[in-house]
């Protein structure tokens, strides 16, 4: 290992430490709902990684407590009233803690909500933004979907227009 | 925000003040700067030069970095009809940077044809249409839109398709993607003519400038290589180079002073710290956007201009034209990659005008894009088929499957000009300075409506003939309008009873204030104004450089 390689991967090792159970803004509670929403949001069904691994949760918390920090309440109060119907309608008293087809059959009943949408939008940027802003680890949500773009490249860009340069049109 | 070169004082009375640094404020500053004059061009925005725009799509595509909204003090209010209140929403973009939207756009740059500035001649008066014609036509523009060609930096190909020209384009088409060469085959395929999509990116070097290196960043973001020929790369270092142009960021023009004569004096302005100064000129020019424009005329009331500067005719605001469009989305089978490069290689134009027996007007054409702005949250956020699941297991597959191999056929289409359709100030929101937000007024006539469908389907069937296994699309008409394109709001004409600007984009109202931008269009054209925006303030520059040299400003 190169030492540039050792220090990014001591830094990561830090981060990832450091984080243990601490949030800018949401209560670990908070955090593990919306962490299993986001699972349950992207879903791979292959087992590639996906939310939990691409630190979704960890974007939304430093999002919330800065551009989407006017959803905060909201998305607290979204919470709330989710933990209300998993206690209506079942022994537990979180959503995280539901098996995933209750937790599915639960989103289907508020996915046309603001709430719910609220917190697609902040998984989709926390899976596929730039990882400088805290999710998107490791390049995992770029990876799933087979985005591989960040420097020059060059022609030709995909099967048809290698295709087309082969035949001449 | 300082940076080196010409400074002038706001007590020194320069030639020309400009309002805007954008498509028309560029190249408006380069000219007259390059003609001799003295020259300040008032942005309301922070300069960015092109090695730090970051390929950010949080940033730039959702938080308005560059096009600002409520978050950043600039709330919009929207109402579809006179009698509604209009509720907050973000209608208009617009980017506030040096360089103005030129720098994030998709930079497709399509000359406008003859029929464009004879609308109303060729096609008759349409009902619930302010439609008129302008009074130039295309020969009168054609040698600036040459000089926006080889000055600005186009790349393309002259062909039969192509209305007249003087001179072949400076560059060779871009590469042709997949979603060009599926375009391509299946207009050709459906007895079309597709054609090299000419842009405004370099394809190979030009003017000094490198070529694009095809990051994929393009739509939505500043260049990092400066390819993208935007006035902040090709236009501004050269207006700075003569040491007679100032380009002054972070100030907010709120105000054109006039004097008793009824003279544009100067304009007021607020710097990045709301300091309030005064720049004076000999003449004014506002390049502010078809939005920003007719707001500063509208603020800029007076007792002898009660109805806002250069509004005798009732016209500023109004005749808003937003281009309409639509949207189809194809899956191949084999990778599209419609990510990488710039959005758009090839399109079709065989639908410039619509059969009249259709029923009804319009026209546009079709390109090969990337869905979604080809980047990965927008894609995820409603690329794949939206009458499919939009979370959850087959959602992921479908975002698997679609995200490298789909391509999109777009619809660019007209948009008749309409009386009541118009920017105007919100009798109570305000934005962060106090000033009265952009109110927009807006309904689609329906001959757009029906244009925009008419787009879909010949969109969906040339996604069949391309081969698509899947195809899903929509179209402007059911969703609501919100644009980049903001044009007509300051009509240009002969009879000052019905227009705001001259044939010289001199203000009937007011001797030495000139207007040039989207605001001076009079009809739409078919889907990318920006070329046509800057071909006039070539040809805007010219004529006030001579006017000011005959002492007639």
């Amino acid at each position: 290992m190169s030492l540039p390689a050792a220090v990014a991967t001591w830094a990561t090792a830090c981060t990832t430490r450091d984080e243990g159970g601490s949030f800018r803004v949401l209560t670990a509670s908070e955090a593990a709902d919306l962490e299993a929403m986001a699972s349950r949001i992207i879903a791979p069904s292959d087992g590639a990684p996906g939310t939990a691994e691409a630190g979704v949760v960890h974007f939304m918390d430093a999002a919330l407590d800065g551009p989407a920090s006017d959803s905060l309440e909201p998305v607290r109060q979204g919470l709330e009233e989710l933990s209300g119907r998993v206690r209506t309608a079942s022994d537990e008293t979180s959503f995280a803690a539901l098996a995933e087809d209750e937790q599915i059959a639960l989103l289907h009943e508020i996915e046309d909500t603001e709430f719910f949408g609220t917190v697609r939008y902040l998984t989709l940027a926390g899976m596929f933004s730039d990882p400088s802003h805290g999710g998107n680890r490791d390049e995992a949500g770029w990876r799933l979907i087979g985005f591989d773009l960040q420097g020059p490249t060059q022609p030709p860009f995909g099967h048809y227009d290698a295709d087309y340069a082969e035949r001449g049109g | 925000m300082s940076r080196p070169g010409t400074r002038f004082q706001t007590s020194e009375t320069v030639d020309f003040v400009i309002v805007g640094s954008g498509a028309a404020g560029g190249v408006m500053a380069r000219e007259l700067s390059v003609a001799g004059f003295t020259v300040v061009v008032l942005e309301q925005g922070p300069r960015i030069e092109s090695a730090e725009f970051r390929h950010d799509e949080w940033l730039y595509k959702y938080n308005s970095e560059l096009t600002w909204g409520a978050r950043q003090g600039h709330p919009q209010t929207f109402r579809r009809t006179e009698d509604e209140t209009a509720e907050p929403a973000d209608v208009l973009a617009y980017a506030h940077n040096v360089g103005g939207s030129s720098v994030h756009f998709a930079a497709n740059f399509w000359r406008f044809r003859d029929i464009d500035f004879r609308e109303r001649s060729l096609v008759g008066p349409i009902e619930g249409a302010n439609l008129a014609d302008w009074p130039i036509g295309y020969d009168d523009l054609e040698p600036y839109y040459t000089r926006v060609d080889w000055e600005i930096g186009v790349s393309g190909l002259a062909g039969p398709w192509d209305p007249p020209r003087s001179r072949d384009y400076p560059c060779p088409p871009m590469p042709v993607k997949s979603p060009g060469v599926l375009l391509e085959r299946a207009g050709k395929a459906l007895g079309y003519q597709p054609y090299p999509a000419p842009v405004a990116i370099l394809s190979q070097p030009h003017n000094g400038r490198a070529p694009c290196y095809h990051c994929g960043f393009c739509w939505g973001f500043g260049c990092e290589v400066g390819a993208k020929s935007s006035t902040l790369v090709a236009m501004i270092p050269q207006a700075e180079a003569t040491g007679r142009c100032e380009i002054r960021t972070l100030s907010t023009v709120h105000r054109v002073e006039t004097d008793d004569a009824g003279r544009a004096t100067g304009v007021v302005y607020w710097d990045g710290e709301g300091v309030e100064h005064r720049q004076a000129a000999r003449a004014v020019i506002l390049s502010a956007n078809g939005a920003e424009t007719p707001r500063l005329l509208l603020l800029s009331e007076s007792s002898r201009f009660p109805d806002g500067l250069a509004n005798s005719s009732g016209m500023v605001g109004r005749n808003l034209m937003f281009n309409g469009w639509s949207w189809t989305v194809g899956l191949f089978e084999h990778p599209v990659n419609a990510f990488r490069s710039i959005p758009a290689t090839r399109v079709i134009h065989d639908f410039y005008s619509i059969d009249p027996a259709e029923g009804f007007y319009g026209g546009g054409g079709i390109d090969s894009r990337c869905p979604a702005d080809g980047t990965p949250m927008n894609y995820a956020d409603w690329a794949v088929p939206l009458d499919g699941p939009q979370w959850g297991r087959e959602y992921t597959d479908s975002l698997k499957e679609w995200f490298t191999h789909s391509a999109a056929f777009v619809g660019h289409t007209t948009s008749l000009p309409v009386l009541t359709n118009s920017v105007s100030l919100d009798p109570t929101v305000r934005d962060k300075w106090g000033r009265p937000a952009l109110r927009t007024t807006y309904a689609d006539h329906p001959h757009d409506a029906r244009t925009m469908e008419f787009f879909e389907e010949r969109a969906r069937e040339l996604m069949d003939a391309a081969g698509a296994t899947r195809v899903w699309g929509d179209n402007g008409a059911d969703w609501p309008p919100g644009s980049s394109h903001l044009l007509g709001t300051c009509r240009m004409g002969d009879d000052p009873a019905s227009s705001v600007v001259d044939r010289y984009h001199r203000a009937h109202d007011v001797p030495n204030l000139f207007i040039c931008d989207g605001s001076s269009l009079v009809t739409s054209g078919r889907g990318q104004p920006t070329m046509t925006i800057q071909a006039l303030a070539f040809r805007a520059a010219e004529h006030i450089g001579e006017a000011a040299r005959r002492g007639e400003v």
